[in-house]
């Protein structure tokens, strides 16, 4: 039998650090430092000897490592010595590559954080894996709607007749979005975002109560759900439970409090209202299959694959909606793919485009690399210089490894100091960087102590990286031949930094072209003749009954203005006509033409208001009675669609009705560029007429503006005069190109930045090298540009392969992206050869510097010293 | 045979003095003793383990006791080689000291 032997043994921690501090084979040195504690114990109480340990274990640590690092320590001392000395030597390499260094750094940090925040989406749930959303495709050829047939928009018995027929599905919800709503409770009236949501939604998703019932919160009818940001805004102080706030002319009463939403959730909202009131405000209540504004969330029981269950949905929809769903095929996207991962119309959640990450990763690594690579170059190029102490170390001894070891500690030590740069930058830059993506991101090292071992990771990493090759180079050093003062390994070390220069030139032409492409094509949309005008027209959104039953008189007062040219109601603006319904007609062959046609409802001065132009029959007029009934203008493609050779007075049907057709308007863009136009109907069918437009004339806007105010303000309405201007809204549409455009432009300064810095660095490096020469040539008669072209000629022969490397890549990638537009720039070669004749400047420009000043120097000076 | 450095002349003159019982404890003790100095565990593993690799000393593992909580001792002895270069460096020594006492070297300070 063993006997435990009850020994005193010192703290379990102290004994851990004893096993991971001295590599201990069979515990023998931890047997030795117990004999130690043993002897202390003996000696003195448990207290002082548990303290004295403490202090013997921490006094051992430091003599352990300072053996442990080579010789005792002296090697080590005098490696950081020397690399001190070089950097205060060459105080101008030495900023080069600190600056590179650190540019990259910065560009990786952020791109660290960005990511890191991009990935973290949802990952508080606790049932985060359990989670599906519902989307649904259109599966009929050539009918996608706006360009895309995925939807993430259901009907409202989905997600409770999911439920019903799956045992696997433990728990489903649906919501429904609410966008900048009036809440009001006593005086107060604010415009938040929110949800409708059934009592399920909180079991299913994590979103912490902080007070109220898990269980019943949103299961009754008029209860709300606020975030504790809401609540302190609305009741400050005071407990907000059982509080009335009004929403939509109904009293809910508060029911719980959320903790605030956080950030890195793809649903944003601040109050929730319970599902159950949508009964009586949709007109078919909640059991209609035909709804389609609703966002389907299940959560499936452990351990089953939600494929399994995508494999039954057709016969599922088939059962529960055989006619709304014939058309759709239905499929589950887990939770933590919404964020990165979603390609749909009407999605009510927060995305980003994986590729973006992707992309971004990948500009901000190679702009890293820009960096390692000015490293290498600069320290093999002056390798000559320490090619003497690399001898000098061999023969005293020095092994390979102990060389290597000693440069790639250098470029560490290198790459601290830039570190620490670049965290200085990262806390000026991160401000403008979160304006930019619209995130909120930090680096506070302090909170979160991870990322200090991602930064040392990072260090050592990028000194291994830049540190590798010149290393390698230099501990191959021969000391007999340097010793000798035998010219070392030039030619080599030349050809392999020339490759390296023309791959920071390759990566820079591309961003370059890249910029220029994007630039191009955003300056295509704002020329590009849409159709209609868009400059001086104010719009609004009517959100309130009074303004919208007064409408009528509104517009007559407005008319009278004498800045007003024309005013005009509809349920579209020109930028953005999204409804769309099948139609019917019959082609000059007496065939029926099915068609896909996206329409508006429109007033009679729309066409004025926008200045669409009118090719073929009449505009809509009071003087025609049944133009509200039953007139229809068609837009060119449609007609040519159908093709009719004359189609007014043609018949169609759509929207269960039938239509005259009885003009035909020039196409017009009536959606983004992306797309390409398609089939349009503008008709005076009643629906709600909430797009208020106003062209107004160019003098004296702010009046114009204010007297537009002042009229709304009259009908005192709930709703702010929140107005736009029609060009602003336009612009808007493209924000994504254009923050890709600002994006491409900084990285392309950048990477073209520190390869001119590493440029720079090598051109003086050679003129100084080779001072002696060019004082011999100019003594035999070299003229100062003849000096300048021998300097320069070597970079034009690598400038001109990084054009040839760089283009067919540029090209490849900005082919694809210009895929995304139905209506783009060509890919002219101007702009290539504009970009590498750029880049080929800009080098001159660089190398130039150094060059002329070498040329130009008295050779008396060059010549003097020896 | 090469040159020792100080410490790993200190090491093996200590193994050398406890015999049998040369082990991490006992050597640090040692130490401590004959120079004057406090030698802490964590100083002596690092040499002790270079010597073992230059072959000047060899070890064993030995028994284990109650004090040590039931952990075994490593127990490291000269090598032929380890002798033979304690011997080569105690005659240079003694040869670089030849005929100097601590009153000659006195007589030559510089006033």
């Amino acid at each position: 039998m063993i006997h435990k032997i009850k020994e005193p043994q010192p703290s379990r921690f102290s004994k851990w650090l004893i096993k991971r501090i001295f590599k201990d084979e069979g515990e023998v040195k931890l047997g030795d430092f117990i004999e130690i504690y043993s002897t202390l114990v003996e000696e003195k109480g448990w207290l002082q000897s548990r303290l004295r340990f403490w202090g013997y274990l921490i006094r051992s640590m430091p003599e352990y490592f300072k053996d442990f690092l080579c010789m005792g320590g002296t090697m080590f001392k005098n490696y950081i010595k020397i690399a001190f000395r070089n950097l205060k030597r060459n105080k101008g390499y030495s900023a080069i590559n600190i600056t590179g260094l650190a540019v990259g750094i910065v560009c990786f940090v952020l791109m660290f954080l960005y990511v890191r925040f991009e990935l973290s989406f949802d990952n508080f749930h606790k049932n985060g894996d359990q989670i599906y959303r519902f989307y649904k495709k259109r599966q009929v050829e050539g009918t996608a709607y706006l360009g895309n047939p995925y939807f993430t928009s259901t009907a409202a018995p989905l997600a409770p007749a999911l439920k019903e027929e799956y045992p696997e599905v433990v728990n489903s919800t649906r919501i429904s979005r609410l966008n900048n709503v009036l809440l009001v409770h006593q005086e107060k009236r604010l415009y938040e975002q929110g949800l409708w949501a059934d009592n399920q939604f909180l079991k299913i998703f994590s979103f912490p109560l902080r007070q109220g019932n898990l269980e019943k919160a949103l299961a009754e009818p008029d209860s709300m759900v606020v975030t504790q940001r809401l609540a302190e805004k609305f009741f400050g102080l005071e407990d907000p439970m059982g509080e009335i706030i009004t929403f939509r002319n109904t009293d809910f009463r508060v029911t719980g409090i959320l903790e605030n939403i956080p950030a890195h959730s793809h649903l944003r909202f601040d109050f929730l209202v319970s599902f159950i009131n949508l009964k009586d405000l949709r007109r078919h209540g909640l059991e209609d299959w035909y709804s389609n504004s609703d966002t389907t969330y299940i959560q499936l029981g452990q351990g089953y694959d939600y494929r399994e269950l995508e494999n039954k949905l057709p016969v599922f929809l088939d059962k529960y909606a055989p006619k709304r769903y014939a058309n759709y095929a239905g499929f589950l996207q887990p939770l933590k793919k919404i964020h990165l991962h979603s390609f749909f119309n009407f999605d009510i959640a927060v995305t980003n485009d994986i590729n973006n990450i992707y992309m971004f990763s990948a500009v901000a690594l190679i702009i890293l690399i820009i960096a390692c690579i000015n490293y290498m170059n600069l320290a093999t190029a002056r390798s000559f210089q320490r090619a003497k102490e690399v001898g000098m170390r061999k023969v005293v001894g020095a092994v390979r490894r102990q060389i290597i070891r000693q440069f790639l500690g250098e470029a560490v030590f290198l790459a601290g100091l830039a570190l620490l740069g670049a965290l200085a930058l990262v806390k000026f830059i991160l401000p403008l960087f979160n304006s930019f993506t619209q995130h909120d991101l930090q680096l506070n090292i302090l909170k979160n102590p991870g990322i200090i071992l991602v930064l040392f990771a990072l260090v050592i990493l990028v000194g291994h990286i830049s540190g590798s090759y010149p290393a390698v180079f230099l501990s191959a050093v021969n000391p007999i031949k340097v010793l000798k003062k035998e010219a070392f390994g030039s030619r080599k070390g030349t050809f392999m930094r020339n490759v390296l220069v023309t791959f920071q030139f390759s990566t820079s032409i591309i961003l370059i072209v890249c910029t220029i492409v994007v630039y191009g094509q955003l300056k295509f949309i704002k020329n590009k003749d849409i159709g209609f005008s868009r400059e001086h027209v104010v719009t609004l959104r009517i959100k309130d009954d009074v303004i919208y039953e007064n409408i009528e008189s509104i517009k007559n007062t407005l008319a009278q203005h004498p800045n007003v040219h024309n005013i005009s109601t509809s349920n579209y603006l020109p930028i953005d006509i999204a409804n769309r319904s099948d139609a019917t007609a019959i082609n000059e062959e007496k065939q029926d033409v099915k068609v896909s046609i996206y329409h508006a409802s429109i007033d009679f001065n729309y066409l004025d208001t926008f200045d669409i132009k009118l090719l073929q029959g009449r505009n809509f007029s009071p003087e025609f009675s049944m133009d509200k009934e039953q007139s229809l203008i068609l837009n060119e493609t449609a007609v040519r669609h159908l093709g009719w050779k004359n189609p007014i007075g043609k018949r169609m049907q759509f929207n269960r009705k039938d239509f005259v057709v009885i003009g035909v308007v020039k196409d017009f863009h009536y959606q983004p560029l992306h797309l390409p136009i398609e089939p349009m109907a503008l008709h005076m069918e009643e629906d709600w007429h909430f797009e208020l437009a106003v062209r107004i004339k160019p003098e004296n806007i702010p009046q114009t503006i204010a007297f537009l105010k002042k009229t709304y303000e009259q009908y005192n309405p709930r709703h702010p005069f929140d107005f736009a201007f029609l060009d602003d809204s336009f612009n808007r549409i493209y924000q994504e190109e254009q923050k890709f455009g600002s994006m491409f432009r900084v990285f392309s300064f950048l990477a073209i930045f520190i390869a001119c810095l590493g440029l720079y660095g090598l051109a003086s490096f050679t003129a100084e090298r080779r001072t002696k020469e060019i004082g011999i040539r100019k003594v035999l008669g070299a003229s100062i540009s003849g000096i300048f072209m021998l300097l320069s000629r070597g970079l034009s022969k690598w400038v001109l392969l990084a054009n040839i490397i760089a283009w067919p890549v540029a090209y490849y990638f900005m082919n694809k992206w210009l895929q995304n537009f139905a209506y783009r720039v060509g890919l002219s070669i101007w702009i290539f050869i504009l970009s590498g004749l750029a880049a080929f400047c800009i080098a001159l420009l660089t190398v130039s510097f150094q060059s002329i000043k070498a040329a130009a120097a008295n050779p008396v000076d060059s010549l003097r010293y020896e | 045979m090469g040159m020792l450095s100080r410490t790993d002349e200190m090491i093996l003159l200590a193994v050398w003095r406890l015999g049998d019982n040369a082990y991490g404890v006992t050597i640090a003790e040692m130490l401590t003793q004959t120079s004057g100095k406090k030698w802490v565990l964590g100083a002596v593993y690092v040499p002790l383990e270079r010597l073992e690799k230059k072959k000047y000393l060899s070890s064993i593992l030995g028994k284990s006791t109650r004090k040590r909580g039931g952990r075994s001792k490593r127990l490291y002895k000269l090598t032929k080689d380890g002798l033979d270069v304690l011997i080569e460096t105690k005659s240079r020594e003694q040869s670089i000291w030849a005929n100097i006492t601590i009153s000659s070297l006195e007589k030559g300070y510089d006033t």
